[in-house]
């Protein structure tokens, strides 16, 4: 078969052109119709009955999965390493080929597939904390195998989902073009030129911006009169976003419905048990800390233990009297989750806010100490922040002291910090380095290694993911050569 | 102090006039405050049980929370009773304040609530010279007639609201309230992209540098520019003074040269 050089215009422009959406058809008439990919939103329950043991295979096995996707994207969020790790797991446990593969287990893979997602739904509905995790991982998933589809198929998916997206006209792109190309410019090489050719070729969708908050957050396409122009190429973002919600009110809607779930007794142990498999540890519903740490040994703890983000924050507090809500939720979280109680915190940081009157205190700080730990408001005990939250969650911003010190800091200022910290040449560049390369985590982990190195072998500790993490083993390595020397000696830095 | 005092006389007006004891008036205060604020919900008879929730700050700092009310007469009779020096408008929620005892926490959600923002002056302490921290004067004031101008035009022209109400926030800055229907049923991601989308500051206090932008410039970004650009020579240049003293242009070369290099430019300003 020979590849002609396509001189017909594609099925969107066409019908763009004739101010038609597009509905496209199956070609593949061996699958039954909601397997026709191997996609899937989930948007239906599976219609078949299952045995028990499939239940509880099913749901291990995806787990599996998501646990995978999880540990790999913290190490190596998108090199060829990321994507080796997770297609050995889904091999493994949720093999799912695409239609071209013309595999016979194809209805078998999709049917387990979607099984499997619903078993895990039930089981990680249950609270707030398990539905965030679940719903990362689950998009997580969804982007990696959607990345990998044909154009084709991707087109023949977003279409059978009926999401009402309307096209762009062509008289009404004419007249914003240059405006549309001002926003593609990044992508189609630096000539405007260029971006307008780009932009006159690609097929634009006019969506109500809500629908795609991840572009408007990153400036990333045109808007006006509150709709966003979004070309085809971006079509992941809205998808995702599309995933999301749905998989998001899903979530919420089963948590509801989970009392009468549970009622069959063969389901909640397993239930139980999968949940029980893996969330990683959250520092902050069930902390076990018991509230041992008082105000005035928090210098001290922190300076020894904290990783550089909290230690940071604390030098700041001290030096300006103040922190701001960012840094507040940051190490009070932190703080709280390293055992300080609600009492003792609030004479810190009553005590930290030394130029406040007790009145000022009270009225604009108190509340909010309180509501971190679950006394007022929603009564929800806040979660100390893991690392990923805090690299790519709120960021910074002027007079703001929070966030990751290898993530936020400039890198002239970093390198100042970490010499100030008494850090050879030799390890400040092994840092910057992977600061540089964006491995902030591992940077961290370094820096851990190298503030620790009189403990030798031990000092090599698994890839920082939680700042709470960082500092038990910071305190655990003190505790086991105070227990080994046998006298009450705190190592001095 | 003066100033304060005086921005404040001027702006007094703008939203305190809807809580004028004056009864034949009463009529004309509701229209106008149909246009502008949330008390716009009070008069859908749709859904009598969704009612906007008030938060009244009392002398001796009694704080009472949830609100809500049946029309705007008990409101302003509640209002007259209390005498509250404080009035904050909180979301529409689920459920009844009534009701909030007897119902599982988590049931008890916002619905519906305007898109605020707040200009602070405290944000523009890196660059403005003439004060800072509380204090606000009309040298700096100009910032924030300029982020007026350009966050205005922005919600109007790229988000398409129309109702926006500017308030002086009695402090140091301004409110905006934005009540569409739309803005009020936004959810928290398309709230945050907002912010996301206006914004171009990134970086904290260990940031000098805290503006990077593309060569091309994303259209809303163009025309904030052209807004902005007239000022520069007056404001930053004249009355800031920002290359006037050493301490002010060193600020600036911060903002050049942030890889920490290069400080052959230091000599050369100085000689200038």
């Amino acid at each position: 078969m020979l590849k002609q050089k396509s001189t017909r215009t594609n099925r969107f422009t066409a019908a763009t052109n004739r101010h038609q959406r597009v509905y496209v058809e199956n070609g593949n008439t061996n699958l039954p119709s909601e397997y026709g990919s191997r996609l899937n939103f989930y948007s239906k329950a599976p219609p078949a009955e299952i045995t028990i043991e499939e239940f509880e295979t099913y749901a291990l096995d995806r787990l599996q999965v998501l646990k995978t996707l999880e540990t790999a994207s913290l190490r190596n969020k998108h090199g060829p390493e990321f994507k080796k790790q997770v297609d050995q797991a889904l091999e493994k446990h949720l093999p799912l080929k695409s239609n071209l593969s013309q595999s016979p287990n194809l209805l078998e893979e999709r049917r387990k597939d979607h099984i499997s997602h619903f078993v895990l739904r039930l089981a990680y509905c249950r609270s707030e904390d398990l539905r965030a995790w679940f719903l990362r991982q689950e998009c997580a998933l969804f982007k990696y195998r959607f990345e990998q589809e044909s154009l084709e198929e991707k087109k023949n998916f977003v279409a059978g989902l009926n999401l009402s997206w309307s096209i762009l006209d062509q008289s009404e792109k004419k007249e914003i073009l240059d405006k549309l190309a001002a926003c593609t410019v990044w992508k189609a090489g630096k000539t405007a030129q260029a971006a307008r050719e780009m932009v006159h070729n690609e097929t634009y969708f006019k969506v109500d911006f809500e629908k795609v908050p991840d572009l408007i957050n990153r400036r990333a396409v045109y808007i006006a009169q509150g709709k966003a122009y979004v070309p085809m190429s971006e079509q992941v973002s809205i998808v995702m976003d599309e995933f999301r919600a749905t998989l998001s009110t899903a979530l919420e809607a089963t948590s509801k419905a989970l009392p009468r779930m549970e009622e069959d007794e063969r389901l909640k142990p397993i239930l139980l048990n999968v949940e029980k498999q893996y969330i990683g540890k959250d520092y902050g519903v069930s902390t076990t800390s018991g509230g041992s740490v008082r105000a005035s040994d928090v210098d001290q703890l922190v300076r020894q233990h904290a990783p550089l983000c909290m230690s940071n924050m604390h030098t700041s507090l001290r030096a300006d009297k103040h922190l701001r809500h960012g840094g507040r939720m940051q190490y009070g979280l932190f703080l709280k989750a390293i055992g300080l109680s609600i009492e003792e915190a609030l004479i810190f940081w009553r005590t930290a806010f030394t130029n406040h009157t007790d009145d000022k205190f009270q009225k604009e700080y108190s509340y909010n100490i309180r509501h971190n730990y679950g006394l007022e408001g929603r009564r929800v005990s806040y979660a100390a922040y893991n690392c990923m939250k805090i690299i790519s969650g709120n960021p910074p911003s002027t007079g703001d002291h929070h966030g990751c010190p290898f993530r936020h800091f400039s890198q002239g200022n970093l390198e100042s910090k970490l010499y100030s910290e008494r850090l050879g040449a030799v390890q400040v560049n092994e840092i910057m380095n992977l600061v540089r390369d964006r491995h902030y985590q591992v940077a961290c982990t370094r820096y851990f290694e190298v503030t620790h190195s009189q403990y030798g072998e031990k000092s090599k500790i698994d890839t920082v993911e939680h700042p709470n993490q960082y500092y038990e083993a910071s305190k655990r390595l003190a505790k086991e050569s105070q227990d080994d020397s046998g006298d009450a000696m705190e190592v001095d830095r | 102090m003066t100033d304060k005092k005086q921005i404040s006389e001027e702006l007094k007006d703008v939203d305190m006039s809807i809580f004028d004891d004056d009864d034949d008036a009463m009529e004309d205060d509701i229209n106008q405050v149909d246009d502008h604020l949330a008390n716009v919900h009070l008069q859908t008879p749709e859904r009598p049980s969704f009612q906007p929730k008030f938060f009244f700050t009392l002398p001796s700092d009694i704080y009472i929370r949830y609100n809500s009310f049946a029309n705007i007469d008990i409101m302003k009779k509640e209002i007259e009773r209390l005498q509250p020096i404080k009035i904050d408008i909180g979301a529409v929620y689920s459920v009844k304040p009534k009701d909030k005892k007897t119902v599982n926490e988590k049931v008890f959600k916002p619905l519906e609530k305007e898109l605020v923002f707040d200009i602070d002056m405290t944000d523009y302490d890196e660059i403005r010279t003439c004060c800072s921290g509380g204090d606000i004067c009309h040298k700096c004031w100009e910032f924030m007639t300029i982020a007026i101008k350009v966050i205005d035009v922005s919600l109007r022209e790229d988000f398409g609201f129309k109702h926006l109400l500017w308030v002086y926030s009695g402090r140091r800055g301004v409110h905006c309230w934005v009540s569409d229907e739309r803005a009020r049923k936004l959810d928290n991601e398309s709230r945050k992209a907002i912010v996301g989308f206006l914004e171009i500051i990134k970086g904290g206090a260990e940031m000098s540098r805290k503006v990077k932008l593309p060569h091309i410039l994303h259209p809303s970004l163009t025309r904030s520019l052209e807004i902005v650009k007239p000022y520069f020579g007056s404001l930053v240049l004249d009355t800031q003074g920002v290359l006037d003293t050493p301490d002010e242009w060193n600020k600036v070369l911060d903002f050049i040269n942030d890889t920490g290099k290069n400080k052959n430019n230091n000599n050369t300003w100085y000689h200038k």
